[in-house]
């Protein structure tokens, strides 16, 4: 029924998916300039203050995390009912690339706009009378077309894991229910007390389903927080040379010294549209220094979180500790080896490492060499990864209807622990609004099932 | 001379009785047609009126003018709060009646009442012309002219009646059911199902052994379904009132003093002899030996469905419940079923207490005709004929509640229909007779309907202790409360909302009032500085609208955003057939039930959101 609610602000993505030079995300509804205002970074102006017709530049920010720029942006503005739709619409333009729109409607959906429904945009623009009445049969049309791609799509996607963990949590939770209800309207006993126990153990049994399948969002995690890329490997290898050729400027210290970096340093970059968060660590040796110490356990951890992990070697001192680190680095399928120094290595060295040509980039990185295949294997990597989340990840639509459904299971639960009285009808609110948003993914219909569930389970009398 | 009459009610049970006083005190000529004046709103099942959701339909009634709560408090035996612990909006009321007494009251308050007229007789035929009703046709074929016909038959189209491998024609056990007119109503083209429900045994009350059940007694102070018992019989009065009240006063209309002299329940229980006689016996039963096909009614299962479908259960609850002061008869509660003779008395002489049972009655299952209700509009009125009516059982309800809120309310629209007034439509947030109707006329039914407080989904805002300001502005309309009644509902909704304020505005301990009333557990009258003043019949909705605040204006907001896709109204001859944007169902569905609005077309089962959307399209266009 969202569909006919004209109230809300919708958002989605308005060009192709794929790579393009720039994405257009777009917002609509009444909220429109409300929501555009907490994305702009300052000193940018609100886009609330500027006209209808109007475009301006300005970085917009994650309003979760203000200091996190996600890109520039042209800004155009459409007051109702000068806009396509007839609503408030806000135009953002931003830098094209899989991930970066989908940030900007991440924090879009963030700050309150809701995912639009297929072909919703055109079927506003219907209603508030911005299309050629002739055309209302072409639009009905286009609705239920639509509406059943988006079906097929969701099935496609719900399809295997997904949809089962959907289904265990909406079973248990329309068991729960089913007690709460069962004690309302047929039992004669007054205070129920195996209702909570039975109750709370399902529902928690759902909430452990349900934050599984959040936390599986992980591309959601990739695209908030960006793809980690870590680079480790012995002491004076070049590690933080790398980082400062692949960032284009020197953020590390670069000495002849082992062991000159102790702590971890992170920038951001952007590489093909790909946000990348790239960490130097510190060279992974036997040390006596304290500080070391600290920076090198605190690599080991780093790496253990790392979406891609360069691996760096001297090509000039090629050790029986780097060959086998290296054959067990190929086996990984997050890692990537970089030999080093290749302009000082000797033919024996050069002649080892041609055996792992497929695997090893090699390179020197004083003289620049390398440095675009290293890049391309990145990438490579990342496509890869991301390409075999999306498999199984959960949209944006089931992870915001999941969210909110979340939200209402805690909230049941808050009100289960009373001592002597409980409020089952508060509790079965919030049951029953978890179970409807729920059944917008797997199409269940709350007020269908119950009744059924209740009759089946119980032996209702009196 | 034809007789003639503005409404004519057909079936003088519970559904009958409320339609046809209702258009009566609204100044209509009124006929109740029904086969014996002394079966008049007879009890045919249990001895209780009321119960979860359903008092919330009494209180309704009541409120609108209806006759069922009054029934209930002056001839109730036992009163009882259900759900006391389990949040205020699902609290409900329970009373057993004396099921002659309650006959005989309701016959006494129909004879007194002017402009009604109360015929014994069958009903053959409904007579139409040209698409209207013009009156009625009974069994000895003579004719009564009618503008209005409501017709409110319960079981009695082509009831037939099993016990085990018997059958035989029957609209209750000893009437006999009504043939002609079931077939009248094909004639005039209504489509007919078939639904079934069972009833158990009677047992003679002096052949049970009490002494091994558990007693269930009723609440003191009674607790009362109408506003006029609440009022003249409260507990402060009862000393005064009990003075006044002689024995030689009883009458029918009062026939002892409201709530006094309670008589207790009894519990017993099924053993496993019970279980493994029916076991043994199934294909000996009507409902499982074939005679009867399909399933039973879920809510209220025969005792074989329980042995049936929940076998895993060891003992299954029996209660002993009186039918009345002076009856013989002893309802046992939970043994429905439609087994033989022999084997009924095998089965309930297993059961603890009733080892010597005597038999005054046999248990039956009965199956009949009726209507399938998505042929009515909101109003009750059927589409295709006009000003007939159809409530209660024939809808494919069950209930005595639910027939009684069907009845006063096709009684009221009758009524204003004649009058050239738009029908009194409570909409599903305003009352629980709103959701049973829309329930009704928009899904329909495949087993008979009982309200459950779960199928309102309003629930939060519908409760027994708002009933009067929920039902105030159709009360208004009906008329039969006098004006200066509605003008203290309203004087009491100021109350509630200016003790709100002060609630909010005093502090104690730098807690407000409201805070201090929204704990758990915290009672009106627990707090620090109450305003002694306020009548004690509305400080349930101060509790409540204390603590539900939050839930209340969450509702408000669902309520608002529904009220949208209410609002928009879809014409009458709209032409479903020829949208090809429609899924083949919603087509179907759509031009089958004709929602009057968007928020029905919701509703139905098989409309898609994505159907909705065309439609609201389409809907523009026009």
């Amino acid at each position: 029924m969202s569909a006919l609610h004209l109230s809300d602000t919708i958002a989605a993505v308005a060009t192709a998916p794929g790579p393009g030079a720039i994405s257009i995300v777009r917002l609509s509804g009444p909220d429109s300039l409300r929501i555009a205002d907490r994305l702009v970074a300052p000193p940018g102006s609100s886009p609330s203050s500027h006209p209808t017709h109007s475009f301006f530049k300005a970085n917009i920010a994650d309003p979760l995390n203000p200091n996190l720029i996600l890109d520039q942006a042209i800004i155009l503005i459409f007051r109702a009912p000068h806009s396509y739709t007839g609503d408030d619409v806000v135009e953002f333009q931003i830098h094209g690339g899989p991930i970066q729109s989908r940030r900007l409607l991440h924090a879009l959906l963030a700050c309150g706009a809701r995912p639009a429904d297929p072909g919703e945009f055109t079927q506003r623009a219907f209603l508030n009378g911005k299309l050629d009445l002739v055309q209302a049969e072409g639009v009905a049309d286009l609705i239920q077309a639509h509406s059943e791609r988006a079906s097929i799509m969701a099935l496609d996607q719900i399809n295997g894991s997904i949809s089962h963990y959907i289904k265990d949590i909406y079973d248990n939770i329309m068991t729960a229910s089913s007690y709460v209800e069962n004690s309302i309207d047929f039992s004669e006993e007054d205070f129920p007390r195996e209702i909570f126990e039975k109750s709370e153990s399902l529902i928690n049994q759902a909430l452990g389903v349900l934050n599984d399948l959040l936390a599986s969002w992980t591309q959601g995690r990739v695209i908030r927080e960006g793809v980690l890329v870590v680079i480790t490997g012995p002491p004076n290898v070049g590690k933080s040379t790398l980082l400062n050729t692949l960032l284009g400027f020197d953020r590390a210290i670069v000495t002849d010294i082992p062991g000159t970096t102790r702590d971890i340093i992170e920038e951001g970059l952007i590489l093909d549209g790909f946000q990348i968060r790239l960490a130097d660590t510190a060279g992974i040796r036997d040390t006596d220094c304290k500080i070391e110490k600290i920076g090198i356990s605190q690599a080991r951890l780093l790496l253990e979180k790392a979406d891609v992990i360069i691996k760096m070697m001297d090509a000039s001192q090629i050790s029986l500790e780097d060959e086998l680190a290296l054959k067990s680095a190929i086996n990984s399928e997050e890692t990537l080896v970089f030999a080093n120094k290749t302009d000082l290595a000797s033919a024996p060295n050069l002649a080892l490492l041609s055996i792992y040509s497929q695997q090893i980039i090699r390179g020197s990185l004083i003289n620049g060499v390398g440095i675009d295949e290293l890049k391309k294997a990145i990438l490579a990597l990342i496509k890869s990864k991301i390409s075999a989340i999306h498999s199984f990840a959960i949209s944006e639509r089931h992870y915001s209807i999941l969210n909110n459904a979340k939200n209402e299971i805690l909230l049941a639960l808050d009100k289960l622990p009373q001592k002597n009285t409980v409020d089952l009808v508060l509790i079965s609110s919030h049951l029953r609004s978890a179970l409807e948003l729920i059944g917008t993914i797997n199409g269940n219909v709350y007020s269908e099932q119950l009744l059924e569930n209740i009759f089946s389970r119980f032996c209702v009398g009196k | 001379m034809t007789p003639t009459f503005q409404i004519i009610v057909i079936g003088a049970g519970h559904a009958g009785c409320e339609a046809a006083l209702v258009a009566a005190r609204m100044g209509m000529k009124t006929a109740l047609i029904t086969m014996d004046r002394q079966a008049v709103a007879r009890m045919s099942c249990n001895p209780s009126i009321g119960g979860i959701a359903k008092s919330h339909i009494v209180f309704e009634i009541d409120q609108l003018g209806g006759e069922m709560g009054k029934n209930t408090d002056f001839t109730g035996i036992q009163f009882k709060t259900l759900n006391t612990k389990k949040g205020p909006a699902v609290q409900a009321l329970r009373a057993q009646c004396d099921k002659p007494a309650y006959s005989n009251r309701m016959l006494a308050v129909l004879l007194n009442t002017t402009n009604l007229t109360i015929i014994e007789s069958n009903v053959r035929e409904i007579s139409t012309s040209n698409g209207k009703i013009d009156g009625v046709i009974l069994a000895d074929l003579s004719f009564i002219k009618g503008i209005a016909v409501i017709i409110t038959t319960g079981t009695y189209l082509n009831g037939l009646i099993h016990i085990g491998k018997q059958s035989f024609p029957g609209g209750r056990i000893g009437e006999q059911s009504a043939n002609h007119l079931s077939s009248s109503l094909k004639t005039l083209g209504f489509r007919l199902g078939r639904l079934k429900t069972g009833t158990p045994p009677r047992l003679h009350k002096n052949s049970i052994d009490l002494r091994s059940m558990t007693i269930q007694p009723g609440d003191e102070p009674p607790p009362f379904f109408s506003n006029e018992v609440r009022q003249l019989f409260h507990v402060e009065h009862k000393i005064e009132y009990e003075r006044k009240f002689h024995v030689e006063q009883s009458n029918p209309l009062r026939p002892w003093y409201p709530g006094s002299c309670q008589m207790p329940c009894y519990l017993t229980h099924t053993t496993a002899i019970t279980h493994s006689i029916i076991k043994d016996h199934l294909s000996e039963s009507a409902l499982y030996g074939g005679s009867i096909s399909g399933t039973g009614v879920r809510y209220c299962p025969s005792i074989e469905d329980k042995i049936v479908k929940f076998g895993n259960k060891e003992c299954h609850h029996v209660f002993i419940e009186p039918e009345g002061r002076d009856v013989a008869e002893i309802y046992p509660n939970g043994t429905s079923c439609s087994l033989p003779e022999k084997i009924q008395i095998e089965m309930i002489r297993s059961i603890p207490g009733l080892e010597r049972a005597e038999f005054i009655n046999w248990a039956y299952a009965i199956e009949y005709d009726y209507s399938d209700p998505t042929q009515l509009s909101h109003s009750l009125e059927t589409k295709k004929i006009e000003h007939l009516y159809f409530a209660g059982q024939i809808n494919g309800t069950s209930g005595y509640e639910e027939a009684a809120g069907q009845g006063i309310m096709a009684g009221i629209n009758a009524t204003l229909k004649i009058r050239g007034e738009n029908p009194i439509i409570i909409s599903r947030s305003e009352g629980y007779i709103g959701v049973l109707i829309d329930d009704l006329v928009t899904k329909g039914t495949e087993e008979p309907y009982r309200m459950f407080s779960s199928r309102a989904e309003h629930r939060l805002l519908l409760r027994q202790d708002n009933t009067r300001s929920r039902m105030r502005r159709f009360s208004e309309r009906v008329g039969i409360h006098p004006p200066e009644y509605h003008a203290e509902t309203l004087h009491q909704e100021a109350l509630i909302a200016a003790e709100m304020v002060r609630l909010e505005k005093t502090f104690h301990s730098q807690v407000s009032l409201l805070q201090w009333l929204r704990r758990p557990e915290t009672r009106y009258s627990d707090l620090p500085d109450i305003d002694p003043a306020l009548p004690p019949e509305i400080i349930p909705q101060i509790e409540v609208a204390a603590k539900y605040a939050g839930y209340i204006v969450r509702e408000g907001d669902l309520i608002a955003r529904m009220k949208r896709l209410d609002d928009r109204a879809i014409p009458a001859d709209f032409d479903y057939a020829t949208v090809a944007a429609l899924r083949m169902e919603a087509r179907e569905k759509l031009a089958r039930i004709r929602p009057r609005d968007l928020g029905q077309a919701a509703r139905i089962p098989g409309v898609s959101p994505a159907d909705l959307a065309v439609l609201a399209v389409l809907l523009r266009k026009i």
